[in-house]
């Protein structure tokens, strides 16, 4: 290994081990307060939401104390910044606009998907029988879009210190395929005091909470991969973090529409169907990945 | 850019203001953890409803002032580039009038981004410890509206930025003072001759029911106001670019 691999390696476990410690803490405390992370309902309890939010921003916290021990600085743009400028020169712009479609595409085929193993789940009546403006069904997706752009400072949170620093550091020690899987493990464990808590799944479903586990190291693999290739095509954190933040506020108009009391069987453990429901995405991010190595491969060739 | 950006973020106290914003952030953290809300029954936990009278005051003064704080910004970031004669110091730099002007652009905008973030995040605290009440209804009610008070600010800063940048601090500060001027005595007129039974019929629970009942409209607001504020901040950035192309004089201040 090289000099500049080991310092390389050095800086990232210093910048693991200061996010995962504040993160970890944060969540670790909740956990050991016994108050309910979800809702009767399901939906996530106020304190649960407020943990959320605070620990999506560590890794950013983790960042900037990283680049200050390590004397890194926080330049905003350019080779080793905070990756935070803009660029939409030589059709960047078209990733832009990629990181706000696709988490609508893809959410739209996971939940197709879902209709397609279970047509019995499809209901048109759901919404009127829940006394909601089936209006709000149709412009939800568009919601779901602005507010994923204005409110992403969540996903800028995460994105800055998992897309804008471990990941360019684990692709310079160990070439992009391997940082993809490295990365994405990394990052689903990271979540796992949340999954244990009931985040995205629950408590409710076979192997809990191992299954969950693994589900969540698979969800982060492939959302890495299209996280990754945009922050890598674009130079910048900000395609990544406003897709992340509409990726989190779900756009599809086909939910509304998904009676959960018509799914029975495998289809109606959380973890499982979750999976299923990511598949989409995980195929179109193969797609991309592999898109984007041939074109390197053969501009390497050209070269 | 990124030099012009840190300019502005030291001409507005931004390192004071940072550590200012995240001491009240981390205060008000501790206080509703330490001062949980009442449930709806409040003759139980009359302490609590005490405390959420007491905390709201917090996120909802905080969203509200967000709007206008840019506005601010606008007025203290050109007047230090005229009091340190910046602008006529930018020609000797590698950079075009194009790009001064959108540094003053981009970083309201992202004055704009942190204060609404930090908004979300006042309201996320106030709700981690309140208890099912009115006053969470109306924190509830007040998040839905973040994005339409910081579509505000933009919006009144694509008004004031081509004034402020085209013609300085002075000449645009009496122009905003005589409207601000105008809109008070139309508003005092109003209070004169106007209906003021409009008035007495203003009722938070009224207006709650109402944001209850009308998702959809709420939503609808929701989406198109940010677009059609953002767009506009872009037109008023040509603009500014336009009628600064031809003003070499000016730039001497």
């Amino acid at each position: 290994m090289t000099d500049t691999k080991k310092t390389d390696l050095k800086y990232l476990l210093i910048y693991l081990g200061i996010t995962f410690a504040i993160s970890w803490g944060m969540f670790f405390a909740f956990i050991l307060s016994g108050k309910s992370f979800l809702n009767e309902d399901g939906s996530l309890g106020n304190m649960a939401n407020l943990i959320c939010t605070l620990g999506m921003l560590c890794p950013a916290a983790g960042v900037i104390i990283t680049r200050h021990i390590t004397k890194e600085g926080c330049k905003l743009a350019g080779e080793g910044s905070l990756m935070l400028g803009i660029d939409l020169r030589n059709k960047k712009y078209i990733f832009y606009i990629l990181a706000v479609m696709l988490p609508w595409i893809y959410t739209e085929l996971g939940y197709l998907m879902t209709i397609i193993i279970k047509p019995s789940c499809f209901d048109m009546g759901l919404l009127q029988a829940a006394g909601e403006d089936s209006r709000t069904a149709y412009v939800f997706p568009l919601m779901a879009i602005v507010s994923g752009v204005f409110f992403s400072v969540g996903g800028l949170g995460e994105e800055l210190g998992w897309r804008g620093y471990m990941m360019p550091k684990l692709i310079k020690l160990c070439g992009l395929p391997k940082a993809i899987i490295i990365g994405g493990i990394i990052w689903g464990i990271w979540h796992w005091p949340l999954t244990y808590a009931g985040h995205n799944f629950g408590k409710d479903y076979r192997g809990y909470p191992f299954t969950g586990f693994a589900a969540m190291c698979f969800l982060c693999v492939f959302m890495g991969m299209l996280l990754t290739f945009v922050t890598v095509k674009t130079g910048s954190v900000w395609p990544a973090a406003v897709m992340h933040a509409v990726n989190n506020a779900s756009p599809s108009i086909l939910q509304f529409f998904i009676n959960r009391e018509n799914i029975n069987g495998i289809m109606s453990d959380s973890a499982f169907s979750f999976v299923i429901h990511f598949l989409p995405s995980a195929v179109l991010a193969v797609i991309f990945i592999i898109i984007w190595m041939i074109k390197d491969k053969k501009k390497s060739e050209d070269n | 850019m990124g030099g012009l950006l840190y300019k502005d973020f030291l001409a507005v106290k931004g390192k004071k203001m940072v550590i200012i914003i995240l001491a009240l952030t981390l205060v008000f953290l501790v206080l509703r953890l330490a001062l949980p809300g009442a449930d709806s029954d409040m003759t139980q936990q009359m302490g609590g409803a005490l405390y959420d009278f007491f905390l709201w005051t917090f996120p909802a003064c905080f969203v509200i002032y967000s709007a206008f704080i840019p506005s601010v910004f606008t007025k203290l970031l050109i007047a230090n580039d005229e009091k340190n004669k910046f602008r006529a110091f930018t020609k000797s730099l590698p950079f075009g009038r194009n790009t001064y002007i959108a540094s003053k652009y981009i970083f309201i905008a992202v004055a704009v981004y942190v204060l609404m973030s930090l908004s979300v995040i006042w309201c996320d605290i106030y709700n981690c410890n309140a208890g099912n009440n009115q006053i969470s209804d109306i924190i509830q009610a007040l998040m839905s509206f973040i994005i339409v008070f910081a579509s505000l600010s933009i919006v009144i800063a694509a008004f004031e930025l081509p004034f402020f940048i085209t013609l300085g601090s002075k000449k645009a500060q009496m122009i905003k003072t005589g409207i601000l001027e105008l809109l008070f005595l139309l508003l005092v007129a109003g209070l004169f001759f106007g209906n003021l039974k409009k008035i007495e019929n203003i009722d938070l629970v009224r207006f709650i029911e109402w944001y209850k009942t009308h998702q959809f409209t709420v939503n609808m607001w929701a989406v198109l106001f940010p677009v059609v504020s953002s767009v506009l901040y872009f037109l008023s950035y040509k603009l500014t670019c336009v009628l600064n192309k031809n003003r070499e004089a000016d730039y001497n201040d």
